[in-house]
């Protein structure tokens, strides 16, 4: 081999990585330029030393694997995740809901009991009066034993005050504002009524027969 | 599910208010058919007498007797009893009382009746007519007054057994009438007042 051979090839001589013809034509060369023979002695002699010095470094896996590895891993933790939040999730739903089922059922019975008894309350009718068979102008003034009457006047002449004696108990009504019975008039002895004519009465004065009409 | 039990509910209550309607009329229609029919077949109840009660006519006044005219000495002062209660009011206070007359007539269960004092007069003039008997064995009535044909007062007395209730009413001859209406008896048969 006349040409220089490039760096390289002197470089991959040099770390004895030539084989065949390549290594041949490098060598003849190399008996003309034992310049390289040196160089070559003196890269020898300092791989050597570092062997010696620096321990064998051990070849990393293979980088697809471990990145390969290493997503399975985190997608494995992210599902274990999920897993337990889930369950957790049905855990805690499915816990009031049974609660509430087993007291729906006796509450449920027990409002409608309730219902049933304030449907009964509603409109309870009132007690039926005592039936009269009087004029239709009476009114049903009930009121307590203990209690005074009412008093009615037509006339609004005539006024009316109800007392209590109370020392007897006894009910008094005083009316005030009647006509008074003339003087003439005799109450006493069964005076002698006319139908007709209303009462008819003889004055003690007046020794005539002369009768008086009211 | 919840649906249900609400609809449930409602249901329930509408059910129970009209059921408590319905029985709440029946007693009473009841009543009603039984009473109408029982009266139609039977005699009138209302007739039945229940008590009596008395109508008693009384002239108070001061001074001298005579001027009640010559007649009013042979009439009867009230008992002493009458008296006593009568004293104890100032206005039924007088310094003598005669009787001018008395009327006692049936009470009936259901129907009206008629007092008069005076009788035959019909001058003064009491009707009545029952509206139940009291725990404490009084009568209660409508009661109203008439004088002269024209009625002048109406009320609803209890009316107990010794304790006569008394109008104080128009005068006569410098007198003043007073009308006492008392509870005479009361039978068992008395229906009992409602309040």
């Amino acid at each position: 081999m006349n040409q220089k051979p490039d760096n390289n090839t002197i470089t991959r001589w040099i770390d004895g990585e030539l084989q065949g013809e390549e290594l041949t034509q490098v060598e003849k060369w190399v008996e003309l330029h034992p310049e390289l023979l040196e160089e070559r002695e003196f890269a020898h002699t300092l791989s050597s030393m570092l062997k010696e010095e620096i321990p064998q470094s051990i070849d990393p896996p293979s980088p697809d694997f471990f990145t390969y590895r290493v997503m399975h891993q985190i997608e494995t933790l992210e599902e274990e995740s999920s897993q337990h939040s889930s369950r957790d999730a049905k855990q805690t739903k499915s816990q009031p809901s049974r609660f509430w089922q087993w007291i729906l059922a006796p509450v449920s019975l027990a409002a409608m009991a309730l219902c049933f008894y304030l449907g009964t309350l509603v409109d309870a009718p009132s007690q039926p009066q005592v039936a009269s068979s009087t004029t239709s102008d009476k009114k049903q003034l009930l009121s307590p034993a203990n209690t005074l009457p009412s008093v009615y006047t037509p006339d609004e002449v005539v006024s009316a005050d109800i007392i209590r004696a109370p020392k007897t108990g006894t009910t008094v009504i005083l009316l005030e504002g009647l006509a008074d019975f003339p003087d003439n008039m005799e109450m006493v002895g069964a005076p002698i009524r006319d139908a007709s004519k209303g009462m008819m009465i003889q004055s003690e004065k007046d020794t005539s027969d002369k009768k008086y009409t009211y | 599910m919840n649906r249900f039990i609400q609809l449930f509910f409602f249901s329930s209550i509408i059910l129970s208010t009209t059921w408590a309607k319905e029985t709440s009329k029946q007693p009473l229609q009841k009543a009603n058919a039984t009473s109408s029919s029982q009266s139609a077949v039977n005699k009138d109840t209302g007739k039945e007498q229940i008590g009596k009660v008395k109508a008693t006519l009384y002239i108070g006044f001061n001074g001298d007797i005579s001027k009640l005219g010559s007649k009013a000495k042979g009439l009867k002062p009230p008992k002493q009893s009458t008296i006593k209660l009568l004293q104890a009011v100032d206005k039924l206070r007088f310094e003598h009382y005669r009787n001018l007359g008395e009327d006692v007539q049936s009470v009936f269960r259901s129907y009206e009746n008629w007092l008069s004092p005076l009788k035959p007069s019909e001058e003064i003039l009491l009707s009545y007519d029952s509206q139940g008997r009291l725990d404490n064995g009084g009568l209660r009535l409508d009661l109203e007054l008439w004088q002269h044909h024209h009625k002048v007062m109406k009320t609803n007395p209890v009316l107990l057994k010794n304790k006569p209730l008394f109008i104080l009413g128009p005068k006569w001859r410098g007198g003043t009438l007073i009308i006492a209406v008392e509870l005479l008896e009361l039978t068992d048969k008395a229906p009992k007042a409602h309040s």
